[in-house]
């Protein structure tokens, strides 16, 4: 059990007094005493602030859950510490988390902050190092510890990396909501003007053109509509190297980003977002409206791991209801995948693809691997997904690199043109 | 809570820790007994080792050396030199700065305020020094030697009182 112990730098003045006392006087050579007295009475001041409680060390975080590149603070929580002067604090180093003073090594006086500040950098569930923690009574004679304390957990949601579109829904297919629809209905936007009907409201009916024509004609309004936006983002690999919230991002870091910005954009608008998360678990959130429900979003997308081995079933189908824009993140190198998007789209679904790759990824090679060789089969690869991508863009299926702000304006501007087109539609 | 930059003052502090001993050794100088080389340097070498690991036997071992030097160095009652004084601020100065920076790990910043209470610490300790120096010189030659003996015996005592009581581990709590 940790208890209070002897510092060496009591022991070097126990011995250097003792010793020095002892020849001092056997050898008379008072210049010894001399020398030596500074640390008798270092030792005797020591002795006298010997603590004697036995202290409980643990820590705790502010916050648990916060986004990536938000700080908090990591509070040493001390009990039975009478007698504490020192607070010395080690925490070792977590992948994914800054820490302040930087490295987490901490050396404070007991009645001053000696808090940690922490600030995890990339989105996911995050474990702080270990922590040593150790206590020096006054006069540095005793030490308790160091003490191991368990790394706290928190969990990262991505950060609000920034988007907005101001562009149309292409699909608008609920009952209430900020999108205009086709279709008239109880909105605030004139769409035309039209003989009365059974059942018009009379505050509808316009005066003007009822005068003129002498029968009752009544104000047609665009309806207000939500749309349903599923976002599906592709776990299934995670290119590139990820540096944290502010530094590179890999493929996989791209796409949980721009999810959570996209459902975050849809669910202010008042819009109805599913997800849907290809990777080891095949995890899909029914579409909702509502601040929970972002959280949840977002929660789920902090959840993201990767599995090396995980495959997208033979005939895999994205599995969305007519009507729902689509937005797939994906660095687009599984042929299911392309396949499954091509499909929706030639069935008339709104699909959009936000291209994840980043441009300038390379391909770690193994140890015993022709570097040139390798290099000749990635680009290989590339065009090859190059390739698929015009055939995908042919078949109407916008395919757009995440840019932020005003990524899909146009695609979906593009789209909600084309919507009002009569099309025919495989079935 | 007033920090300062802790890479500079880390290097400072393990600055003096190795270069204060071999100080305090060349401080007989003035008394008629400079060190040689081949004490000096090896000292030096043994204090640089202190300074990289300040909680190592390394630092009884420099202290006891510069202790020594002037035990036996300097002939006579020589060694109640002023310059013991100095010998003694250095052996100090070498032990709190060896203190300080045995608080954390290496990259950890050392507090201003600490560094303050430790330097207020250092000179409180040094206080009876020049007492205790003068005294000695004034009492050059008069102490009787069975009372010496005694008095040995006393510290001793003392000495190894303080000892037990240094490594007694505290009581469990019940």
């Amino acid at each position: 059990m940790t208890t209070w112990r002897a510092t060496p730098a009591l022991a070097r003045a126990v011995v250097l007094a003792a010793v020095g006392l002892l020849a001092g006087v056997t050898l008379g050579r008072p210049v010894v005493v001399v020398l030596v007295s500074p640390f008798l009475l270092l030792v005797l001041m020591s002795l006298l602030h010997r603590p004697s409680g036995h202290p409980r060390v643990d820590h705790r975080l502010d916050h648990v859950t916060l986004h990536e590149g938000q700080g908090t603070t990591l509070r040493l929580r001390l009990e039975a510490a009478e007698g504490v002067e020192v607070v010395s604090r080690a925490a070792a180093r977590a992948p994914y988390v800054a820490t302040r003073p930087p490295g987490g090594a901490l050396v404070a006086l007991a009645d001053d902050d000696h808090s940690l500040r922490v600030s995890p950098r990339r989105w996911g569930r995050r474990t702080l190092g270990d922590e040593r923690v150790a206590l020096t009574s006054r006069w540095a004679g005793f030490r308790f510890g160091a003490t191991r304390v368990q790394g706290a957990r928190m969990f990262v949601m991505p950060g609000p990396a920034p988007y907005d579109s101001r562009a149309e829904a292409p699909a608008p297919v609920g009952l209430v909501g900020a999108h205009r629809s086709r279709r008239n209905g109880s909105g605030t936007e004139f769409s035309g003007i039209r003989p009365f009907a059974t059942g018009d409201r009379l505050r509808r009916i316009q005066w003007r053109t009822s005068l003129r024509t002498g029968s009752l004609h009544v104000v047609t309004t665009r309806a207000e509509e939500d749309s349903a936006v599923l976002v599906v983002v592709d776990a299934l690999v995670d290119l590139g190297r990820s540096g944290g919230v502010d530094g590179e991002a890999s493929s996989l870091d791209l796409a949980v980003r721009a999810a959570s910005s996209l459902a975050e954009h849809h669910v202010r608008r008042g819009d109805r977002v599913g997800l849907r998360v290809l990777g080891a678990d095949d995890v899909r959130l029914a579409p909702a409206a509502g601040q929970r429900h972002l959280r949840r979003l977002q929660g789920t997308l902090a959840r993201t791991r990767l599995h090396s081995r995980a495959r997208l079933p033979e005939g895999f189908a994205l599995g969305v209801p007519g009507g729902t824009v689509v937005h797939v993140l994906s660095p687009m190198l599984d042929p299911a995948l392309v396949t499954a998007v091509a499909t929706a789209s030639r069935r008339g679904l709104h699909v959009v693809v936000v291209d994840t790759l980043p441009p300038d990824v390379r391909m770690a090679v193994a140890e015993g691997t022709d570097e040139r060789l390798a290099g000749l089969a990635w680009r290989m690869r590339r065009l090859d997904r190059d390739d698929l991508l015009r055939h995908l863009a042919a078949t109407g299926c916008p395919v757009v690199p995440w840019r932020g702000p005003g990524t899909l304006d146009e695609v979906l501007h593009r789209l909600a043109r084309r919507a009002q087109l009569p099309a025919m539609r495989s079935r | 809570m007033m920090v300062v930059r802790g890479g500079r003052w880390v290097w400072l502090l393990r600055a003096v820790v190795a270069v204060a001993p071999v100080l305090a050794v060349l401080l007989t100088a003035p008394v008629g007994t400079a060190p040689s080389p081949w004490f000096a340097v090896p000292l030096g070498a043994l204090a640089v080792s202190w300074a990289v690991f300040p909680e190592s036997v390394a630092g009884i071992v420099v202290l006891a050396l510069s202790v020594g030097w002037w035990a036996v160095g300097p002939p006579g009652d020589d060694a109640l030199h002023p310059a013991a004084v100095g010998a003694a601020a250095c052996l100090v100065a070498a032990h709190v700065a060896a203190v300080l920076a045995s608080y954390g790990p290496a990259q950890a910043r050392v507090p201003r305020r600490l560094q303050e209470l430790w330097l207020r610490r250092a000179l409180l300790v040094l206080l009876p020094v020049p007492a205790l120096l003068a005294a000695a010189r004034l009492l050059r030659g008069d102490v009787d030697v069975a009372g010496a003996w005694i008095a040995g015996l006393l510290g001793v005592l003392l000495a190894t009182a303080l000892c037990l009581l240094a490594v007694r581990p505290a009581e469990e709590p019940s």
